[in-house]
């Protein structure tokens, strides 16, 4: 593949893979190491990536794959701690700020449920490509949006409901 | 365009069922983004689609370090390159006039052979069809090496196949050696 070729797919992408490596890792800092570190390592390969079917489900599946390795390198485990703000003090103190109780609640999940929604809900994935991204069929990963949502759901609702 | 609250409510009850299609998905973003008085029910959902929206708009602020190396110059193909073809081509072409060219009788001053069905029993007659065969196979030879070269010039992929040659058999320009 053209050095410029595989620069502008990569490029026009790093915006998401900066995004599902910080979904994923938790760390926006981390996430900015993995999409440089990343393009190294496909830089490497861009010709194999040229010649293949899906370039950007390539680089994506790729990319979530980069980022579990580098959590099990840096002995972290691949789900983050389910540290819900269940109780009244720390919902009050995070009253105003909705946004970051349903990240935290999201980042709890386990990470196939966390990167099936961040790829469906943040970057308009369809199914089969998710599928791709994730090297899971089509109804593993309706099943995985469908748990993750309604665990945030229930989640929030608990968190409304003791707040009242 | 404005949605009623129960077609609201089975959409979402598809969402968290992983049923939505996209464009579904996007009449619920829309619904939660814009609508103002949202039911309580539907607040924990209004929640979700909210962080979607602002985790979407979330960008790296990190600049890139791209390679930068030079364009990759033209394949050059080897002189021992071109004379393998020319070497192969020759000894098949030779390979199979020896083959036409057979005695059919012991006292070699009789002469008889066949070439392309044709019988031919003069010697020089026989030297000169092979003469005019070879010609012709160089002919095509040589326009089927110009049009490698030129194909390596715009194609990658026989751009790759040239490096791959030209390691093995050193440099010449197509440019100017064709």
């Amino acid at each position: 593949m053209a050095q410029k070729d595989f620069n502008e797919i990569y490029l026009g992408m790093q915006d998401r893979i900066f995004r599902l490596a910080a979904g994923i890792v938790g760390s926006r800092a981390d996430a900015e190491d993995i999409v440089q570190d990343l393009y190294e390592k496909l830089w490497r390969k861009r010709v194999f990536i040229a010649t293949g079917r899906n370039p950007e489900g390539y680089i994506l599946a790729s990319a979530r794959n980069f980022c579990l390795d580098r959590l099990r390198t840096r002995k972290k485990t691949t789900e983050l701690p389910a540290s819900m703000p269940s109780e009244r003090e720390s919902y009050r103190e995070d009253e105003k700020n909705m946004g970051s109780i349903v990240a935290r609640l999201v980042g709890a999940l386990p990470e196939k449920q966390r990167t099936a929604m961040h790829l469906r809900d943040i970057e308009g994935l369809e199914i089969d490509e998710i599928a791709e991204a994730m090297g899971i069929n089509g109804t593993a990963v309706r099943m995985s949006l469908s748990r993750g949502r309604t665990t945030v759901k229930e989640q929030l609702l608990k968190i409304m409901n003791h707040g009242i | 365009m404005e949605y009623k609250v129960e077609y609201i409510r089975m959409l979402a009850a598809k969402y968290f069922n992983g049923e939505t299609t996209l464009a579904e998905e996007k009449i619920l973003r829309d619904f939660f983004g814009f609508c103002r008085d949202v039911p309580e029910d539907l607040q924990a959902c209004r929640a979700l689609f909210a962080h979607h929206t602002a985790t979407s708009a979330e960008t790296s602020h990190l600049k890139l370090a791209l390679h930068t190396e030079p364009s990759p110059v033209a394949p050059r193909i080897g002189p021992l390159y071109r004379w393998m073809i020319a070497a192969g081509v020759a000894a098949a072409v030779l390979g199979v006039i020896l083959v036409q060219v057979i005695p059919t009788h012991t006292n070699h001053s009789d002469f008889l052979c066949y070439v392309n069905g044709v019988r031919i029993t003069d010697r020089q007659e026989a030297m000169e069809y092979s003469r005019q065969t070879f010609d012709k196979v160089s002919v095509e030879v040589q326009r089927s090496v110009e049009g490698i070269s030129e194909k390596m010039q715009t194609d990658p992929g026989m751009q790759s196949v040239g490096e791959i040659l030209n390691g093995l058999a050193g440099g010449m320009d197509p440019k100017t050696d064709f």
